[in-house]
């Protein structure tokens, strides 16, 4: 059973789980501090409209504080101007200082990305036969290139000949080599950038220059593919939208302030701007998006952009493999069960015949049951031929040279196999199905030519935990459809057992884009994984398609996210970092919203002294001069007080979008209220103490 | 070779040539409680703050380039 405490944070022992070029950051927050003050150029500073602001408001100030009357009646001392640029452009290099750490994570990753691709030589395969050595970064998509044990493999592709081990640690972490073979849905795409550890292979490039996987890696990694997001753009426009009119409701205080005989210095007015604009989430966007980034990149999934990371948290249904991701991908043969008056040793022998050319680990299981029972295959396996599964005949086995037909598979297949070969289907072929099917197990017929022997019990074990990660997302208001080639019984007891909302059983490819275009026709967000290329159209289709990076390419290119680690479950958890990246990014906004409300109570009292509203000073503070100070500061040191709960992201806690609507309200719109008012009391009794 | 000119130094050309009509009028208007210098100055920081209201509403319209 998974612990709770491991499942409300994404991760677990996962978490742990870094690209095996670890990322250097001790020198993070050096660099950082640099790119701060690299950020403050115009043409940068320009893109954070908020932060803009706020930096024009510095330069002005600045200008007062060499020449207190430039705008004629100025109630501040050049010392109190001075004072009012330092904690400005300190609010301003905040923000950058939050920016470049987010930035910084990410750079650093793809240095040490960088740092294993290098420049390598390609053995090129020419028309002719003959072998020419090019430069990596001259190899074409189409391109065939020859590994051996040893090379670095230069450019993504597919193996087209050989059988190979090939270390991926540079991109997964895992550190035991991968096999590598043509013809197979999970093992005949390789990655430049990995390493062939033993044999050689003869593969077909697949990427051109600049564009392989590891490319892409280090541009989503460094940010140099980021596109804002469309929350993040609603969010751009709110804050401008604030800005413009916290802007003209002070640029027009001053006839108001002539009109009451209390005349206001230009000081006080950007003081009072600069506390009203939302500067808090304003400094903080952009490193809450970098950082959700990042997340999902520690996680070992890359993500083509921010906008997948984002849709992850908007889901309203995920639509999952049964095996691999509800059940461990393994099933094992536990049992034959005789039909049709034959005994368990002839099951065996048959089933044995029918599974000889079958390399997937149910097929080795047959096998090594049947041997149990004594039985060798009755033919000689360099004279048959193998006859592979496919989705639609949902049958494997042997066709031996005599002409005999052994065959294994769904019971529904087998039974119309047996009556095309003109045999019957005997009684208790259904008793034997519904008991292995009962047991939550898949049955498999077994038959050779137009008889059927009996059924296998391939036992299927559901993944521990996973019925808690169901009940959180169904707590979250996201629904789980399970999809699976089993037959309805056994997906029925699957589902039940898993606590999956609803299930497809016999479903063939086709169903799960199908799946997926119902339930986005009634308005819903959908997310799946696969890794074959009949996933391709469905994982384009859906909003958020996780492939496996075992996968192919062409799975690969349809999805807009691959897990490095070929995990199927981690769609889940990529749920969990969405849901957090958009309420980290709403439980910061309405913190600094709510920050208004004490800033107000602390500037407009010391603005308009003279007008007799000194009863608004509710804070009581010192003077008019330590409560614009008091507020400014406090404006400034909230940011970096927030950059870790920007880079991590706000807790996770599997609850409803009303539940957590209302926590949010209470915890940061409340505490966006109180924290001010406390923090500037204490900010102003600072500054009387020192008597600044 | 003629010097390149930046979007950014155009822009506060623009803004100076027009702080040479704003600013009389501010300083005619004002019965010699503005100094000269200051006209000016406030001329010249209504333009921004105009300016600014400007790239606000343009933030507003294409918030994607931002």
């Amino acid at each position: 059973m998974t612990p709770i405490s491991t499942l409300r944070q994404p991760g677990g022992p996962r978490q742990q789980r870094r690209h095996t070029p670890k990322a250097d950051l001790s020198s993070l927050y050096q660099r950082a501090l640099k790119d701060a003050f690299g950020k403050l150029k115009p043409q940068v500073m320009v893109k954070n409209p908020v932060m803009f602001l706020v930096w024009m408001g510095t330069l002005i100030t600045a200008l007062l504080t060499l020449n207190p009357h430039m705008f004629g009646f100025s109630e501040t001392s050049a010392m109190f101007n001075g004072w009012v640029t330092v904690i400005l452009a300190f609010t301003v290099l905040f923000a950058n200082f939050a920016e470049a750490v987010a930035e910084g994570r990410g750079k650093a990753q793809a240095d040490a990305l960088r740092s294993t691709k290098g420049e390598t030589y390609a053995r090129r395969l020419l028309a002719d036969g003959l072998i020419e050595e090019v430069p990596s970064t001259r190899l074409q998509r189409g391109d065939r290139l020859r590994v051996v044990a040893g090379d670095l493999i230069p450019a993504d592709g597919e193996v087209l000949e050989g059988v190979a081990s090939v270390d991926e640690s540079a991109i997964t972490g895992e550190s035991a080599p991968v096999l590598k073979e043509p013809g197979s849905d999970v093992a005949s795409s390789v990655t430049g950038g990995t390493r062939v550890v033993s044999d050689e292979l003869l593969i077909r490039v697949t990427a051109d220059p600049g564009k392989g996987f590891i490319d892409r890696m280090i541009a989503l990694v460094e940010g140099a593919e980021r596109t804002k997001t469309p929350n993040e753009i609603a969010l751009t426009v709110l804050l401008a939208v604030l800005t413009l009119v916290f802007l003209l409701v002070v640029s027009t205080l001053p006839p108001i302030a002539h009109y009451l005989k209390n005349p206001v210095g230009i000081t006080l007015l950007i003081a009072l701007l600069v506390a009203l604009i939302p500067t808090t989430i304003g400094g903080l966007l952009s490193a809450i998006g970098i950082a959700g980034m990042d997340r999902v990149a520690q996680f070992n999934v890359v993500a083509t952009s921010g906008r997948a990371v984002e849709a992850c948290g908007d889901i309203n249904t995920l639509v999952l493999d049964k095996t691999g991701t509800i059940t461990l991908g393994n099933r094992l043969a536990e049992e034959f069960i005789p039909v049709n008056g034959h005994s368990v040793e002839e099951v065996a022998v048959v089933a044995l015949g029918a599974s000889v050319f079958d390399a997937t680990p149910e097929g080795k299981s047959i096998v090594r049951l049947a041997e149990k029972f004594g039985a060798t295959p009755a033919f000689d396996p360099q004279q048959s031929e193998g006859v592979e599964f496919s989705a639609r005949t949902r049958m494997s086995g042997t066709n031996l040279p005599d002409g005999t037909e052994i065959r294994k598979g769904a019971v529904e297949a087998i039974r119309g196999f047996v009556r095309s070969r003109g045999g019957q289907a005997p009684e208790s072929l259904n008793g034997a199905f519904e008991r292995v099917s009962k047991l939550g197990g898949t049955p498999l017929a077994v038959c050779q030519n137009q008889e059927i022997y009996g059924v296998i019990y391939l036992k299927d074990m559901i993944k521990p935990g996973i019925q808690e990660r169901f009940d959180q997302l169904r707590r979250m208001g996201v629904r789980t459809i399970m999809l699976t080639g089993d037959n309805r019984i056994t997906a029925s007891v699957i589902a039940r057992e898993a606590g999956v909302d609803d299930f497809i059983a016999e479903a063939t490819p086709e169903d799960k884009i199908q799946v997926i275009q119902q339930e986005q026709a009634a308005g819903k967000l959908v997310a799946m994984t696969g890794d074959g290329t009949n996933d391709a159209p469905a994982l384009a289709q859906a909003n958020v398609g996780l492939a496996m990076n075992s996968g192919t390419q062409a799975a690969k290119e349809a999805a807009n996210m691959v897990d490095l680690d070929s995990d199927p479950t981690k769609l889940i958890d990529l749920v969990t970092i969405g849901k957090q990246l958009l309420i980290t990014r709403g439980a910061l906004t309405t913190f600094s919203l709510a920050n208004d409300i004490a800033k107000y109570f602390a500037i407009i009292p010391a603005m308009f002294a003279g007008a007799g509203i000194s009863t608004l000073n509710v804070m009581g503070l010192s003077s008019p001069r330590s409560a614009v100070l008091s507020a400014l500061i406090y404006n400034a040191l909230i940011i970096p007080a927030l950059i870790p709960l920007a880079l991590r992201g706000v807790e996770f806690r599997p609850l409803s979008a009303n539940q957590l609507l209302q926590r949010n309200i209470l915890i940061y719109g409340l505490g966006g209220i109180a924290a001010p008012f406390v923090a500037i009391k204490v900010i102003d009794l600072g500054i009387a103490v020192l008597n600044v | 070779m003629h010097p390149k000119i930046t979007p950014c130094s155009k822009l506060i050309f623009l803004g100076l040539l027009l702080n040479l009509a704003i600013a009389p009028a501010l300083y005619a208007a004002n019965n010699q409680t503005l100094g000269r210098d200051t006209a000016y100055a406030i001329g010249l920081l209504l333009i921004l703050v105009l300016s600014l209201a400007g790239y606000l509403v343009w933030v507003i319209v294409q918030p994607e380039r931002f």
